[in-house]
């Protein structure tokens, strides 16, 4: 076994100390650890999905052209900040065939096509090319985030493996990054209470490391025995353990950053769950716990209960297959509406808290969308894709960005360039598309 | 016919009984299964003809008779329900503390395909959370082994059995003294030796040999492409996630320290001894409710207007008979056909309403017998036809693609890119009729020809699952159509009809969670071979499981690729 220099890092206080306990806070134990860095520089970047896209685009009408357009019937919410973010038009994953949600929630942030029905495949998404580039010193690497549980299993499409439904986010070809469900678990990997005792904190720390040396010695020594596809496995699960030990060495931002107080509950209704997580992804980005978040605000085929909005009872995605009714249709765009709500509530926030160099929705790059552009026919062409905030100058918001014709994987690499990560390409595109 | 054998290290010499070999008895054989590969397995052994001691000791195994290959699975990571069972049979540690990590992905129907378990980034720290969590409460609950701190053989014994029971094969010396050494770390910090076996079972948990099934204890990957024995360990844990969804215990570990995993008389000991032990009510928790998609019936949502009378104790009333009448199914040794035929079932005084059962009061649920021209198992049941239905009324289409997904093993062909919703219903039109319309769209056809006509079969039942004769004030129109065009008329006759069918799909359903991988074209012999002998009439429950643990795909696997 070995030991090494302890180090202190949030979770370390966080479970040391208890969260409910309320202590003076330790300056002198924080002072020895720089915050890592928040500049002028320092850029975000937030992906933010909602399943079955709009209501046949009857309210997803834009018009107009450049910084001259207008917004559609979804979208009231987000008029006041219409300024501030750029709507697509013409977008195109060109990942049409079946099964349709899968393959345009695969594709959100990968522009790859899938093929194989029972092992979840897809490649490297975007925020984790970004990652990788940029590397961020922050205790979190990532950090993924998902809806409220579905009690009999996450949703499959036609019999494809429900991965495809549910991770955006992908390491590596075999290797998603699962969302958190729990809004609790994900405060608690954020959140710093004020209070710590150093020893306790730094024993801790100490242990974990020795744990996970542990881990590593083991994987070393059982790769040499398995084949090639078992290796795989291994070796994921050895990059995780390796990113978990750079998250314990990684500096602390802030003591005490966020209250305990607003620790969530799980089990909420789905609402109150995205109206927790939403909030949790602020803290994370405004404690600088990390600097990538991915949130499926529900998963591919998401057929969550709608009923809390007052027109009739209806599960999301049924109700697009469930006829042209214009009750059912009005419901329909009630549903968009609401997550658009969710959309605007978030950019609000970001844009709430100043840092060095803007608020934190000037410096992030926030692509939103979702996996097809209308719950009917399934159809990919004209996305409901949006791009927020200022992308710390990098991203020229307000306008229509007319996207016909291009590559889907050169605007993500342009939403990689915009986050100064240096992509030379990107799932086969290697000229960024331009207009951001 | 032959398979060849190799050595498997340190358990000697492992061979396939020369009876696998022998020609076979079912109807599989001579079947080719399209894209069959048996590369490997097609040549003869000239060593195979020796004795069955270090084979699989099973004679005549099912689906060994195809000669195609067993497959492999490969490291197999435990699912979030395993890892909680695991630690509560352990340690006593309850309360899912795994439950902090994302849920596991469904594939093919079930959340323990091995190829689709990962463990990400955000995983290994919760799990190094858990670990924690679970070695401390272990501590705290008296379940961890105590020494004298200066006694460093009885650390060294007691970390060597605890890691037998962890990482369910006997730990190797190098694996001791690395645990050995978080002892030694917590008394050379002033600790007492009490803290160094929580720490050492923290690392534990966090090991490989603990987090996936069956680490091989010795190179696995030497002569690939060949057919093996899994060893007596590998073989306990295999049986033990199956039937208990959870770690194998000291009896059955003790078992393959002997060896006796590898005799069929003395397997069997242990497979009727797990069945009947309460933790294998864990088949229903994991196989069965995902098996039948009952997730559903917690989610749907019956309006209120259309049934003022539906409640959430209706609701756990539909899913607690699924639960009894599985339960009284394995109780009265019923045939695995019981499923879709069965008529002895359980009902409380709400549950008996809907069955127009009379005689029932109370909240309780007690034994019924159900009438047997209406109701045939769980094709019936009102919690299946209730989370098949709309809020409001019934969705031939829904039903029809439940039949095919979980009764019949119809995968049917993906609906097109670009789907036309269902036309909405004209005035005096009938269900058949709008549906008639919707086939006349040759894109909806191609699989609606095929769901439709199985949906149609069950129009006899209402939204909550009462009988009915009459629909929108039109006579029931259940007529059902099989692919092959067998007709009949509604739920009973279905079962009837369809009785092959389901033999075959629910041993294809059975083994691909038995096993934790897809089933391929290689296993298309191997499934009809296991529905021909135990999927039938005079087989019960338990001896369909026994085809199961008994069969060539679950005691032997493919060596993987170097």
């Amino acid at each position: 076994m070995t030991t090494r220099n302890p180090r202190l890092s949030r979770r370390s206080f966080l479970t040391a100390a208890g969260v409910a306990v309320a202590l003076p806070a330790l300056p002198s134990l924080l002072s020895r650890r720089a915050r890592a860095e928040v500049t002028a520089d320092t850029k975000r970047f937030i992906a933010l999905y909602w399943p079955n896209g709009t209501t046949m685009r009857q309210d997803w009408q834009l018009t107009g052209s450049g910084s001259n357009y207008a917004l559609g019937t979804a979208h009231a919410a987000l008029e006041p900040l219409q300024s501030r973010l750029s709507m697509f038009t013409g977008l195109d994953t060109h990942s049409g065939g079946t099964p349709a949600h899968s393959r345009g929630t695969a594709a959100f942030l990968t522009a790859a096509s899938i093929s194989d029905p029972d092992t979840p495949r897809v490649d490297i998404s975007i925020d984790q090319a970004i990652a990788d580039a940029l590397a961020p010193a922050t205790p979190i690497r990532s950090l993924h985030l998902g809806p409220s549980p579905y009690a009999g299993g996450n949703p499959s499409d036609t019999g494809w493996s429900s991965g495809y439904n549910t991770y955006l986010s992908w390491l590596a070809p075999d290797a998603p990054n699962a969302p958190l469900e729990s809004p609790r678990t994900a405060f608690d990997q954020i959140y710093v209470p004020p209070d710590a005792d150093a020893a306790t904190a730094q024993k801790r720390v100490a242990l974990q490391q020795s744990v996970l040396d542990h881990t590593l010695e083991q994987l070393a020594s059982i790769e040499t025995r398995v084949g090639t596809e078992d290796r795989q496995r291994l070796d994921r699960y050895l990059t995780a353990v390796r990113q978990v030990e750079q998250g314990l060495d990684a500096p602390i931002a802030v003591a005490g950053c966020g209250d305990a107080a607003d620790r969530p509950d799980d089990g909420q209704s789905f609402a109150d769950h995205t109206r927790s997580m939403l909030d949790v992804l602020t803290l994370a980005l405004a404690c600088d716990a990390t600097r990538i978040v991915t949130y499926s605000m529900d998963y591919g085929f998401g057929n969550k209960d709608f009923s809390f909005l007052g027109m009739g009872a209806y599960n999301h995605h049924n109700l697009g297959h469930g006829g042209t009714a214009p009750e059912r249709v009005a419901a329909n765009a009630a549903i968009v509406r609401w997550y658009q709500d969710q959309i605007a509530y978030v950019l609000g926030q970001l844009d709430a808290i100043e840092e060095d160099g803007g608020t934190i929705l000037d410096k992030s790059v926030v692509y939103v969308g979702s996996d097809v552009a209308d719950a009917w026919s399934h159809a990919k062409n004209d996305l409901p894709m949006m791009l927020a905030g200022g992308g710390g100058g990098a991203l020229d918001p307000g306008r229509l960005i007319d996207a016909s014709g291009a590559s889907y994987a050169s605007i993500l690499l342009a939403l990689a360039h915009a986050m100064d990560a240096p992509l030379p390409s990107f799932a086969g595109a290697s000229t960024p598309f331009v207009g951001l | 016919m032959g398979i060849v054998v190799r050595r498997w290290g340190v358990a000697g010499v492992l061979r396939i009984a020369a009876s696998l070999a022998l020609a076979s008895v079912s109807g599989c054989q001579g079947d080719t299964a399209p894209g069959a590969d048996t590369d490997g397995a097609a040549e003869t052994d000239t060593e195979d003809a020796e004795g069955s001691g270090d084979s699989t000791g099973i004679p005549d195994m099912p689906g060994a008779e195809c000669g195609d290959s067993p497959g492999r699975v490969g490291l197999h990571r435990l699912t979030r329900a395993e890892y909680n069972r695991t630690v509560r049979d352990l340690f006593g540690v309850t309360g899912e503390p795994a439950n902090v990590l994302a849920p596991d992905p469904t594939t093919d129907g079930f959340d323990n395909n091995a190829s689709s378990l990962g463990i990400d980034p955000q995983s290994a720290a919760l799990l190094l959370e858990v670990s924690e969590t679970v070695a401390s409460a272990a501590m705290d609950g008296g379940s961890l082994p105590t020494c004298d701190d200066a006694d460093a053989s009885c650390v060294e014994t007691e970390l060597r059995a605890l890691a037998l029971r962890v990482y369910r094969r006997p730990p190797s010396d190098a694996e001791v003294q690395g645990l050995v050494s978080f002892v030694d770390a917590a008394l050379a910090d002033g600790d007492d030796v009490a803290l160094g076996f929580r720490n050492a079972v923290m690392a534990m948990l966090m090991s490989p040999q603990f987090l996936y099934r069956s680490v091989p204890p010795t190179d696995a990957s030497a002569g690939s492409g060949q057919v093996v024995a899994l060893d007596d360990y590998a073989v306990a844990t295999r049986l033990s996630y199956f039937l208990w969804g959870s770690t194998p215990d000291a009896e059955l570990l003790d078992r393959a320290a002997a060896g006796e995993l590898r005799n069929a008389t003395l397997l069997r000991e242990q497979f009727d001894r797990m069945l009947a032990d309460p933790k294998s009510d864990a088949l229903y928790d994991d196989f069965v409710t995902q098996w039948l998609q009952l997730g559903k019936l917690q989610s749907v949502l019956p309006s209120p207007e259309a049934f003022p009378s539906f409640g959430e104790d209706l609701r756990e009333a539909m899913a607690g008979e699924v639960r009894l009448f599985f339960t009284g199914m394995r109780e009265r040794d019923a045939s695995v056909l019981d499923f879709v035929a069965g008529q002895e079932s359980y009902a409380n005084e709400a549950l008996a309403e809907l069955y127009e059962i009379e005689g029932v009061q109370g909240p309780q649920m007690v034994p019924v017998t159900l009438d047997p021209d209406r109701r045939a198992g769980v094709l019936t049941m009102p919690g299946v036809l209730m989370m098949t239905s709309d809020p409001d009324r019934t969705n031939v289409v829904k039903r029809g693609v439940w039949l095919a997904e979980t009764i019949l093993c119809l995968g049917p062909p993906p609906p097109p890119d670009d789907i036309a919703p269902l036309p909405d219903p004209q005035p005096n039109e009938t269900e058949r009729e709008r549906l008639d319309r919707h086939r006349s769209d040759p894109a909806c056809a191609s699989c609606h020809v095929l769901i439709d006509p199985l949906g149609f079969s069950l129009q006899g039942y209402d939204a909550l699952g009462r009988w009915r004769t009459e629909v929108d004030g039109l006579p029931v129109d259940n007529l059902g159509e099989l692919p092959d065009g067998t007709t009949f008329t509604g739920a009973v006759e279905l079962a009837s009809a369809t009785q092959e069918q389901f033999g075959t799909c629910i041993s294809q359903k059975m083994m691909t969670f038995a096993l934790g991988r897809a089933m391929e074209s290689d296993d298309t012999c191997r499934l009809e071979s296991i529905a021909s002998r135990s999927a039938t009439a005079d087989a019960s429950f338990d001896e369909f499981l026994w085809t199961v643990v008994t069969s060539d795909a679950f005691l032997t696997e493919m060596t993987p690729e170097g």
